[in-house]
């Protein structure tokens, strides 16, 4: 893992810990909106609630990337391959006794592809949708180790590091005879950022890694007709760019839907049919007057809940 | 697939037919392909005559 081994102790001469964890290279992003909506600013909450570090497994990461609100969720890359992360230098004015002033700071730019084979349309369209929106990234390395910034880390707090307004670019690449359809992200980390607040959790700390978790599809449900006490007609469409591009999400069946009434409990529907391409018709018995609500169980799709009041 | 109805058999093997009837109240055909599946899991009692 970290390459180093612990009973080197006279490592500790140089200064160093005598099992120091290296940061290995990029392979995944994660990333976030940098306020949610009441405004707040996102982070990871690795606090168990007594200040410890909390168990860092499957259950851990689905929560933030099935959170129900969209402004919360975490968002993850498939694995980047050919990752560089160049070093751009400072500019410098050098007055004429000699002195130096720094004019602008040195930053990180990042290049990434992720191959067709990882990277599907929908997520490529789910990108650009994205690109002009205020987006906060965690880099994850070879290991699985998570680095964000230390802004509140004494209370476990991992907040995302910021790029530069609207550098984030994706385009894709078409494939050739030699070389497969890839999808190449671009951004520059944000200058004013002083990368010595990067901080991570090590994969070591971590019983499950989003290295091994896949880029969700996000999509969104909407009620596509008038329910009734024994229908609902639900319709459930990728998130991408705008109407003109929906990509209707085909092929449901009864255990995709999970609907609960307003307690909480499950209602069990009686049949789905999907009556057009995305739309479904989900029979059952549910209470009038009651907000019953619906929620995706699809593997690799997320969708907010969806509430529809029964009449 | 589009026009395609999955049925959920354990529950509809547990409801009334009038249950039914009212969840496919003036839905005639998934009505009929429901109480086939009721039938399905509720067989009539065969009486036997006594001898």
């Amino acid at each position: 893992m970290s390459g180093c081994v612990c009973s080197q102790k006279e490592l500790s001469l140089l200064g160093r810990g005598a099992c120091t964890r290296l940061v290995r290279n990029t392979r995944k992003l994660a990333w976030m909106h940098k306020y949610d909506s009441t405004g707040a600013k996102n982070f990871i909450d690795f606090n168990d609630g007594s200040d410890a570090l909390a168990t860092i497994d499957s259950d851990f990461w689905d929560a933030l990337l099935r959170h129900d609100d969209p402004t919360k969720r975490l968002y993850l890359t498939p694995l980047m391959e050919n990752v560089a992360e160049a070093v751009t230098d400072e500019e410098i004015e050098t007055m004429d006794s000699g002195r130096q002033f720094v004019t602008k700071d040195a930053y990180l730019t990042f290049e990434g592809f992720a191959p067709e084979k990882d990277a599907s349309y929908e997520l490529y369209r789910e990108w650009k949708k994205n690109k002009c929106a205020d987006l906060v990234f965690f880099n994850i390395d070879a290991n699985g180790s998570i680095f964000g910034s230390s802004e509140n880390w004494e209370a476990l707090e991992l907040f995302p590091i910021p790029i530069s307004d609207g550098s984030f670019r994706v385009v894709r690449i078409p494939a050739t005879p030699t070389e497969v359809a890839k999808i190449r992200v671009r951004f520059d980390w944000d200058e004013t950022f002083n990368d010595a607040e990067i901080v991570g959790v090590f994969s070591d700390a971590q019983e499950t890694t989003l290295l091994t978790l896949p880029a969700m599809i996000q999509t969104i449900g909407a009620s596509a007709a008038a329910a009734t006490t024994s229908l609902l007609t639900v319709s459930v469409r990728n998130n991408v760019i705008d109407n003109l591009e929906e990509s209707w999400i085909t092929g449901l069946l009864l255990a995709n839907f999970v609907i609960k009434d307003e307690a909480g409990s499950p209602i069990t529907p009686t049949a789905v049919t999907e009556i057009s391409t995305g739309t479904y018709e989900i029979d059952g018995t549910y209470a009038t007057g009651e907000n019953v609500t619906v929620e995706l169980d699809y593997p690799l799709h997320v969708m907010a809940a969806l509430t529809i009041a029964i009449p | 697939m589009v026009g395609r109805t999955q049925f959920n058999e354990e529950v509809i093997s547990k409801m009334t037919k009038k249950q039914l009837e009212k969840v496919y109240k003036g839905r005639k055909d998934r009505l009929e392909k429901a109480l086939v599946i009721w039938d399905k899991h509720n067989p009539k009692k065969v009486v036997k005559e006594e001898e």
